[in-house]
């Protein structure tokens, strides 16, 4: 359990060490959602102002749902870029021929 | 018992037989040449020993573990090096070995490091990134990397290819000296003969997926009547008949 525990840890270090160092994904991970909550906030503020009841409700699980569709792209992208800098490294054998196993 | 035993490997792809019925055995703290040219098997031989391909034939022991059934077992006390497999390049030097000494659950983590950097002269190279090595400093990063879980079996696929002779000369110093302290198993597959006589116990000659002799370095120079084994690898790969 515990060589399971620093496995992961090993993998989320990597992504960690690389996230530290590079600017533009940092930037990259607050700069869509904060985006898409400017203008999405901004739509449902003005229906808000114009309309009454149920539209303000629709409004606010738009912005949620776009919030949480902006969270799960951003990481899924996060994990394609790493993936697809390992295989241009040409890593992968090493991962490969490591005791990481899947679950 | 022996760190890795083969018997009656094969690996078909389609209609290429590319290893074709093999046995081996390396035995713990020796040194394994395998020999042959370009499209012998060697690298689809260590493929299979490391798990990465699945074999059509044959199994596979490696330090009592079946790797078709427990291979994860075995690779947790394996390590592989090869310059055509580099380290992930935005990374530096000591963030990949912290990596890889996590992935491989490496107790005192930060002495090994220390350790290794002081072995493969890399004290300098530890803060700069992997990807702006030359190839001589990525071969030794790569070794570090091979050595951090202090392995019982190492796989080594051309692990001087591309270097200079000084550099060279450094990596095969270094293998003596790791073997010697930690009687670290090696299968090393060279095209350098020099070094395969320097290294190596045992050697086996590949062609066309077959083994096609075996023996000591000294065994296979006297058998075939020959000064060096680069004349031996050339009488093989041109099919020329022991001497005598």
């Amino acid at each position: 359990m515990r060589s399971s525990a620093r496995r992961i840890w090993g993998m989320v270090y990597r992504h960690v060490a690389l996230y530290r160092k590079s600017w533009p994904r940092l930037v990259e991970i607050a700069y869509w959602p904060t985006l898409e909550l400017l203008i999405w906030g901004f739509t449902a503020n003005f229906f808000a102002h114009t309309t009454a009841g149920p539209v303000v409700l629709a409004g606010a699980a738009l912005i949620a749902g776009v919030l949480l569709w902006e969270v799960t792209l951003r990481s899924q992208i996060g994990v394609t870029f790493t993936f697809m800098e390992d295989i241009w490294s040409r890593n992968l054998g090493h991962l490969f021929v490591s005791p990481l196993r899947p679950a | 018992m022996d760190a890795i035993t083969v018997t009656n490997l094969s690996k078909r792809y389609a209609h290429t037989l590319a290893v074709d019925d093999i046995s081996f055995s390396l035995p713990r703290g020796g040194v394994l040449g395998l020999l042959g040219g370009n499209g012998a098997g060697k690298t689809t031989t260590i493929s299979m020993l490391l798990g990465l391909l699945v074999p059509t034939s044959g199994s596979i022991t490696v330090l009592g573990h079946d790797m078709a059934t427990s291979r994860f077992a075995a690779l947790a006390r394996m390590n592989f090096s090869s310059p055509y497999i580099a380290l992930p390049a935005r990374l530096s030097v000591i963030e990949n070995l912290r990596v890889y000494g996590h992935l491989y659950d490496v107790p005192n983590l930060k002495r090994r490091i220390a350790e290794l950097a002081e072995q493969f002269n890399l004290r300098d190279l530890l803060p700069r990134l992997a990807g702006e090595l030359s190839a001589g400093q990525k071969t030794r990063v790569a070794l570090a990397k091979s050595f951090i879980n202090r392995p019982d079996v190492l796989l080594l696929d051309e692990p001087t290819a591309s270097l200079d002779p000084d550099t060279g000369d450094f990596v095969r110093t270094m293998l003596e000296r790791e073997r010697a302290e930690q009687k670290t198993a090696i299968l090393l597959a060279s095209h350098n003969m020099a070094e395969v006589e320097r290294l190596c116990d045992h050697v086996l000659m590949m062609k066309a997926g077959r083994i096609v002799d075996r023996g000591t370095p000294a065994d296979l120079i006297t058998r075939y009547g020959r000064d060096d084994l680069e004349q031996v690898f050339l009488d093989i790969a041109r099919n020329e008949s022991i001497a005598a």
